[in-house]
């Protein structure tokens, strides 16, 4: 082949070879292409770099297509949801829960992901630990406690931002074990188009259940890292600042917070850096902002909803 | 042997140009959200042309920020949709696949990308009975129509530009 094929018929191959590499990834799959790969090293027409860089593509393409739908977005969000709201008695008073509801669905619209598989809906917790949690896909959880820490409209609209910044950016997904989404969509692949058996049915159960495990684990004992966490809290800013609240709200929000927590709490006192972290970050990003002047309309019906919360 | 190059040379390039411009041309892009509206004009509150459901697939034809003006093609009407309600990916419901409107009918709801499904759910529910799925239901059903956000907005003073993030 090295005969055949000279040193100036590769360097035209190469590119070519390139080209084909990309067109038959999106359209066939990454085994072709790393077979191509190889193909073309064994030829002599790429170099082992070239052949490990075209290789490398592909596995980056694979890893990408690993990504969960919106609908399985949403099936695996009802059940975290479902989960959380097993271990937590949800607060049932209809104004309060119509208002996060009207107060979450309006700013959701301005936020990078107004729409999801199901939409978002809000639910408050009957439990005085200063807690949150977002379901992927859009189910939004907040406690008693934490809305206590609102002084105003425009921080409750902070909680409930920060949440949705968590949706957006896909983070309860993140908390997935990859491992267990490889072997998810290696099943769902093989099977697209036809019903799946039973025992298909029961191992991608027991990969769901691995899942939900992951993600629960993750809101209520672990948290976040840092860094998704000033993600949301930025995701926070962004919102409000479209809508038209003041991200002082936030601030404002998280100083009440910062004078709440106990120590050894098992709520945002071990999921969330501290107040003073995230305040710190916000300022780093964004300056100071003007203090919150909501309109008189705004701070009746906060309280007017919120009064017994 | 030059002969042989050209012919190497010749079959790859076409498969090359073939490949690189089939995907191109599609731009047919698939509802990935359970229902989404069809709107007269790129932003949330305009008015509603038509309805559109999970899998049905439209036709692109033009873009404003993150809104896409498209054709919906089962019935060929026109207007714009967020990009957050579409996906490039095709999206096929098996035969059988009925209603698709509304959390009560999602059970019903068969997605031929399989994964993370109705039929998982049932298989979840069945294993783990302790865990009740009453409240995700309840809260499912809260929606707030746009007259309601538009008043809530008004009301607080809030910008409403229903652009839709990005």
């Amino acid at each position: 082949m090295n005969k055949i094929i000279n040193k100036k018929t590769g360097f035209i191959l190469y590119p070519v070879i390139l080209l084909t590499a990309i067109s038959m990834m999106l359209l066939q799959g990454c085994e072709v292409v790393k077979t191509a790969a190889k193909v073309g090293e064994e030829a002599g027409i790429l170099t082992s770099q070239q052949a490990a860089g075209i290789e490398k593509t592909a596995t980056a393409v694979e890893r990408s297509q690993e990504e969960i739908t919106p609908s399985e977005e949403y099936y695996i969000g009802r059940t975290v949801g479902a989960v959380i709201t097993n271990k937590y008695k949800v607060y049932q008073v209809d104004r309060a829960t119509r208002y996060i509801n009207e107060l979450g669905q309006t700013i959701a619209v301005h936020s990078d992901l107004p729409e999801t598989f199901g939409g978002y809906h809000f639910l408050i917790l009957d439990t005085d630990e200063i807690n949150a949690f977002a379901a992927p896909g859009g189910l939004i959880f907040i406690s008693r406690g934490l809305l206590r820490c609102c002084n105003n409209e425009d921080a409750a609209a902070a909680v409930l931002a920060h949440e949705i910044g968590h949706v957006q950016h896909r983070h309860g997904l993140d908390a997935i074990q990859k491992s267990r989404i490889t072997s998810a969509v290696t099943t769902g692949l093989l099977e697209a188009g036809k019903n799946l058996t039973y025992a298909q049915v029961a191992e991608l159960t027991t990969i769901f259940e691995g899942s939900i495990r992951d993600i629960t684990s993750t809101l209520i004992n672990n948290g976040y890292s840092r860094a998704l966490e000033r993600q949301a809290d930025q995701a926070a800013v962004v919102i409000l600042q479209r809508c038209g609240y003041n991200p002082q709200g936030l601030v404002d929000m998280l100083r009440v917070m910062d004078t709440r927590l106990k120590p050894g709490a098992l709520d945002f006192a071990k999921t969330h850096p501290s107040p003073a972290t995230r305040i710190a970050s916000i300022q780093e990003s964004y300056g100071a902002f003007s203090p919150v002047n909501q309109g008189l309309q705004r701070q009746v019906r906060f309280k007017r909803a919120l009064a017994g919360i | 042997m030059k002969k042989k190059k050209f012919i190497i040379y010749a079959v790859v390039s076409a498969a090359c140009i073939f490949l690189l411009t089939a995907p191109a041309s599609a731009a047919t892009m698939s509802i990935q959200v359970r229902e989404t509206q069809l709107r007269a004009t790129p932003g949330y509150f305009g008015k509603i042309i038509s309805r559109a459901a999970y899998g049905d697939q439209v036709a692109v034809e033009g873009a404003k920020g993150s809104w896409k003006k498209v054709r919906l093609l089962k019935t060929g009407r026109t207007g714009w949709l967020n990009s957050s309600a579409l996906s490039a990916k095709e999206i096929k419901l098996v035969a059988g696949a009925k209603g698709t409107k509304g959390a009560a009918s999602a059970s019903e709801l068969q997605l031929a990308g399989k994964g993370f499904n109705p039929e998982v759910e049932k298989e979840f529910k069945n294993r783990n009975r302790q865990i009740s799925f009453l409240w995700v239901d309840k809260m499912e059903q809260i929606v707030i129509s746009d007259a309601d956000k538009q008043k809530f907005a008004r009301e607080g003073g809030l910008t409403l530009n229903g652009n839709g993030g990005r």
